[in-house]
C-alpha cells in the first residue's frame, strides 16, 4: 500500500483525488506552502497543492511567460494549458513570488477558474502582521462557506488543525529514519511521499504514512553510500534529480525545500483562537527565504539539521530565474563557508534530461568531500 | 569613520562637467541635466556633513526622509543616471554577480555591487519594501543587509491596495521612523515634513499637468524630457528647486501647445513605453524622433498617482498617505498587484495619449512584466487595435542586448507599421 503512494506522486491525477470526485466532492489547487491547507479542509474541499511534475518539453508555458522566467511555473501554466488540472474547482494563490502569481494571472486570464482567491501573506511575523494575516484568513473562510455553500466552524478549523498536526508529526517521523547511519528508505521515495501530502485526502495520506513507517523498520538498510546530503532549495517535486544523486551515492538525508520541511516541519499550536493558531503557524516559520529579514533564522534551522543528520555537505538547487532563492545564495554561501560545509549549487530549467548534467556536478562534488574525509 | 565617497563623488564632478559644459554650448537644453546634478549634489552635501546615509528602495517616498535630515541615496535612481554616463556601473554589475546569479535584476543587484566594491561610503541603514514591486529588490537588500551587518527595515506591503493596506502600511511608517530615529540618532521633524509635503503635492500638481499637455497632438514635450521629469520627480519630490524645475517644464509645454508647436517638427508616431527605458543611452530617444518622426508621448514610469500626501495635524493621516503613495507609485502598483489592474492601465495611458504603437522595451531581469508579456500585448492588440513591440534587453547594461540591436529591433518594427 505505502509503495502505492510513492508511485501516484509520478503523475497529477490519483486514484484518491478521482475517488474523491467521484463522491461529488470539490478539489481546490493552491499554490504555495504558505497558503493555509487547514482552511480549505475545514471546508470539505479537498486542498491540492498544484506542481508541475510530468510536464515535459514546454510549449505554451513558455509562449505566454516568456523563456526568463520561472521554469517551475511555466511548467505549470504547461500542464493547466493542457488540461491536466481540469480536475480543479478552483484556485487559492497568494503573493508567494512574482512568477507563480503571474502564473495564476495567465491561468484565470486563459482558461479561468469556477473559483479563485488571492491571499496576501505578509512578509513579516510582527503582532500586526498577524492580525492582517488572521483577517486574510478570515476572507477566505468567508469566501469558501459563500461559493461552496458550507459552514466553517471553529470546531473544523481545529480539527483540521489537529490532523494536519499529525500529518506534520508523522513526517517528522518519517525524516528521523534518515537519521540513521544505515537508513531504510531512499530519499525520493521520501520526496515522494512528501509531495502526496498535499496531493490527497490528508485522513487516508495520515493512515498510509503510519503503515509506511511500520513497513519501513522491517527493510534492509543503505549501506553502499559516499556521503550524507542535505539538499536546499526551490519547488523540488521531481525526484528524478534526486535518483541521480542516489545513482552516484549521494544519501540525500534532509532537506530545506518548498515541497519539503518547509511545508510541515513545525507543529502549530492546539490551543487559542483556530485563526490565530494558522495565522501565526505560517508567518512564524521562517524557513522559505521570501521572508526578508530572517537570513539568520533559517541558516541556523540548517545548522541544527545538519548537525542532527550529520552531514557532509548540501546541494543547493536553484530553480532558474527565482529571484528569491537567487538572492539567498549571497548570504547562504558566505554563512555555510563559515560553517564550514560544502555546498554545490545547481541551476535547475526543471526540465526533462537535466539528470546527466547533474550527474557530472554531484559526482566532482562527491569526489571533492570523499577528499575533505582523508 | 573613513568617508571614503569616491564613486558618488566622481558621478556628481562629471555631472557638474556635463551640466556647465550645456550651459556653455547648449543653454536651452542645460534644464535636461540640472536634477540629476541637484540629486547627487544633496547627497554629496549630506555626505560631507556626516548625516547618517540612508539607502531606500525607489519605490519609498523620499520626502519622509527629507524631513529627517540625513543623507538620502536610491540606488535605482542612481543606477539609472550612471548607466547613461558610459560604463562606469558595469564593474558593480560583475561584482554583484560574484554573489547574486545575473539574471536577478540589474539595478537591485546594484547597490550589492556598490558595498562589495569599497569604493563608496557603507551606508548606515536600508530601507525597503516587499513585494513592490518585485523579489528581486527584496533579495538584494535584505541578503546585502545580512551579510553586511547593516541595519535594515522592510515594509510589508500587501498585495491588494485598500483602505485597509494603507492604515496596515501606515503604521509600519511609524516604525519605520522609530527605526531610522533610533539607528540614527535624527528626529523626524512633523513640521518640516508638511513643508517637503507641500513642495512634493506642488511638484506633483505640475508633473500631473504636463503629463495631461502630452495628451496634445502634436505632444509639446520631448521624449527625452518625459523621461528625465519621470526619474527627477522619483528622486527629487519635496525639494524646492524641484518644485520650480517642473514648473518651468509645464509652463514651457504650455505655452507650446497655445502655439500649435510640438517636441519636434513633424510628429509621425506617438509612442508609449509600458516597461522599462534603455538607461544605458538616452539617446534612443532622440534617435527615434530624428529618423521615424516617433514620440514618446507616455511612460508607465511617469504614471504617477493622483492623490496628493496629506499634510494634516493628524499624524496618522499623514503616514497613511504615504502608504497610499507607494502603494500606488509607478511600476510598484503595476508589479505588485494583479496583471489585469496593469493591463487595464497599459490600454487606458495608450488610448487616453492616443498612442499609435506601444513599447514593452522590457528588462530581463523583470519576472513579473515578462511572465504576462503575451498577454500584455494581445490585450492592447485586442482593445486598441495597435501593436506592441516588445524588446528583451537591460537597461543599464549593454552587453546584454546592444543599442544597434535595440535599434535594428525598432527599425523592422516600423517598417511593419508605417
Amino acid at each position: 500500500m505505502a509503495a502505492d503512494l510513492s508511485k501516484m506522486a509520478d503523475s497529477i491525477l490519483n486514484p484518491f483525488v478521482e475517488n474523491w470526485k467521484k463522491q461529488g466532492k470539490p478539489v481546490l489547487g493552491f499554490t504555495c506552502s504558505y497558503v493555509p491547507k487547514e482552511i480549505i479542509h475545514a471546508a470539505g474541499i479537498l486542498p491540492y497543492r498544484i506542481r508541475a511534475r510530468g510536464s515535459g518539453e514546454r510549449t505554451m508555458g513558455d509562449v505566454r511567460m516568456s523563456q526568463i522566467t520561472c521554469p517551475f511555473s511555466r511548467s505549470i501554466l504547461e500542464l493547466a494549458l493542457k488540461g491536466e488540472y481540469n480536475f480543479l474547482d478552483g484556485l487559492v494563490s497568494m503573493n508567494s513570488c512574482e512568477c507563480m502569481r503571474r502564473m495564476c494571472d495567465n491561468w484565470v486570464s486563459e482558461i479561468g477558474a469556477d473559483f479563485f482567491h488571492f491571499l496576501s501573506v505578509p512578509y513579516k511575523s510582527s503582532a500586526e502582521a498577524v492580525e492582517w494575516f488572521r483577517h486574510e484568513l478570515d476572507i477566505l473562510r468567508e469566501n469558501l462557506e459563500k461559493s461552496f455553500d458550507v459552514t466553517v466552524t471553529d470546531e473544523n478549523l481545529r480539527d483540521s488543525v489537529n490532523t494536519y498536526n499529525k500529518t506534520r508529526k508523522l513526517l517528522r517521523k518519517l525524516y528521523d529514519l534518515r537519521k540513521e547511519k544505515n537508513p531504510k528508505i531512499s530519499w525520493s521515495e521520501i520526496q515522494r511521499v512528501v509531495v502526496m501530502s498535499s496531493a490527497m485526502p490528508i485522513e487516508e495520506y495520515n493512515t498510509q504514512l503510519e503503515s509506511l513507517i511500520d513497513e519501513v523498520e522491517s527493510r534492509n538498510g543503505i549501506n553502499n553510500y559516499r556521503a550524507r546530503l542535505m539538499l536546499i532549495g526551490t519547488p523540488l517535486d521531481n525526484p528524478s534529480n534526486s535518483e541521480a544523486i542516489e545513482d552516484l551515492g549521494g544519501l540525500v538525508v534532509t532537506d530545506l525545500s518548498c515541497f519539503g520541511t518547509i511545508s510541515f516541519w513545525d507543529p502549530f499550536d492546539s490551543d487559542g483562537d483556530p485563526l490565530d493558531i494558522i495565522a501565526k503557524g505560517y508567518l512564524n516559520d521562517s524557513r522559505c527565504p521570501r521572508m526578508p529579514g530572517r537570513g539568520g533564522e533559517r541558516h541556523n534551522l540548517i545548522k541544527e539539521m545538519a548537525e542532527s543528520f550529520d552531514i557532509d555537505g548540501i546541494v543547493f538547487e536553484r530553480m532558474m530565474f527565482c529571484n528569491i532563492w537567487g538572492g539567498e545564495t549571497m548570504s547562504l554561501e558566505k554563512d555555510m563557508k563559515e560553517l564550514n560545509i560544502p555546498m554545490l549549487i545547481i541551476d535547475s530549467e526543471y526540465a526533462p534530461g537535466s539528470e546527466g548534467q547533474i550527474g557530472t556536478r554531484v559526482e566532482a562534488f562527491l569526489e571533492m568531500i570523499e577528499g575533505r574525509a582523508k | 569613520m573613513d568617508k571614503n565617497i569616491d564613486v558618488i563623488e566622481n558621478v556628481y564632478q562629471t555631472l557638474k562637467s556635463i551640466n556647465s559644459h550645456m550651459e556653455k554650448k547648449y543653454p536651452d537644453k542645460k534644464w535636461l541635466t540640472d536634477p540629476v546634478v541637484k540629486y547627487f549634489e544633496l547627497v554629496h552635501e549630506g555626505v560631507a556633513e556626516g548625516k547618517p546615509l540612508l539607502w531606500y528602495f525607489f519605490c519609498l517616498p523620499p520626502e519622509i526622509f527629507r524631513a529627517m535630515d540625513v543623507t538620502t541615496f536610491s540606488a535605482e535612481y542612481a543606477c539609472g543616471v550612471m548607466a547613461s554616463l558610459g560604463d562606469i556601473s558595469l564593474k558593480y554589475f560583475d561584482l554583484a554577480n560574484v554573489k547574486i546569479p545575473d539574471h536577478v535584476c540589474t539595478v537591485n543587484i546594484f547597490p550589492v555591487g556598490l558595498v562589495s566594491s569599497g569604493e563608496t561610503l557603507t551606508p548606515d541603514l536600508f530601507l525597503a519594501g516587499a513585494q513592490n514591486p518585485c523579489d528581486s529588490a527584496i533579495t538584494a537588500y535584505s541578503n546585502l543587509a545580512y551579510c553586511d551587518g547593516i541595519p535594515s527595515f522592510f515594509l510589508d506591503i500587501p498585495y491588494i491596495a485598500n483602505d485597509r493596506a494603507y492604515k496596515y502600511v501606515g503604521k509600519q511608517f511609524e516604525a519605520m521612523v522609530a527605526f531610522v530615529e533610533e539607528q540614527t540618532g535624527q528626529r523626524l521633524d512633523m513640521d518640516r515634513l508638511r513643508e517637503v509635503i507641500r513642495h512634493s503635492n506642488k511638484a506633483q500638481e505640475y508633473f500631473l499637468k504636463l503629463n495631461d499637455l502630452r495628451r496634445n497632438i502634436p505632444s509639446p514635450s520631448s521624449s527625452r524630457g518625459l523621461y528625465i521629469a519621470g526619474g527627477a520627480m522619483m528622486g527629487l519630490a519635496g525639494i524646492p528647486e524641484f518644485t520650480e524645475w517642473i514648473k518651468n517644464r509645464y509652463e514651457a509645454a504650455k505655452e507650446m501647445v497655445e502655439k500649435g508647436e510640438g517636441a519636434i517638427p513633424e510628429e509621425k508616431v506617438r509612442l508609449v513605453w509600458i516597461a522599462n527605458g534603455v538607461d544605458f543611452d538616452l539617446g534612443i530617444f532622440e534617435w527615434l524622433e530624428n529618423k521615424f518622426g516617433a514620440v514618446t508621448v507616455a511612460s508607465l514610469l511617469n504614471a504617477y498617482p493622483s492623490e496628493p500626501l496629506c499634510d494634516s495635524e493628524d499624524e496618522s493621516e499623514i503616514f497613511k498617505s504615504l502608504a497610499h503613495r507607494i502603494m500606488n507609485y509607478p511600476m510598484g502598483r503595476h508589479g505588485r498587484g494583479s496583471a489585469d489592474f496593469y493591463i487595464e492601465e497599459c490600454i487606458r495611458v495608450a488610448e487616453d495619449y492616443k498612442a499609435d504603437a506601444v513599447i514593452f522595451a522590457g528588462n530581463v531581469g523583470c519576472k513579473w512584466n515578462w511572465a504576462v508579456a503575451q498577454l500584455v500585448k494581445n490585450s492592447i492588440q485586442d482593445a486598441l487595435g495597435i501593436p506592441t513591440l516588445a524588446i528583451q534587453l537591460d537597461p543599464w547594461d549593454p552587453r546584454f542586448v546592444s543599442l544597434d540591436v535595440i535599434k535594428e529591433k525598432f527599425a523592422q518594427f516600423f517598417e511593419l507599421m508605417l
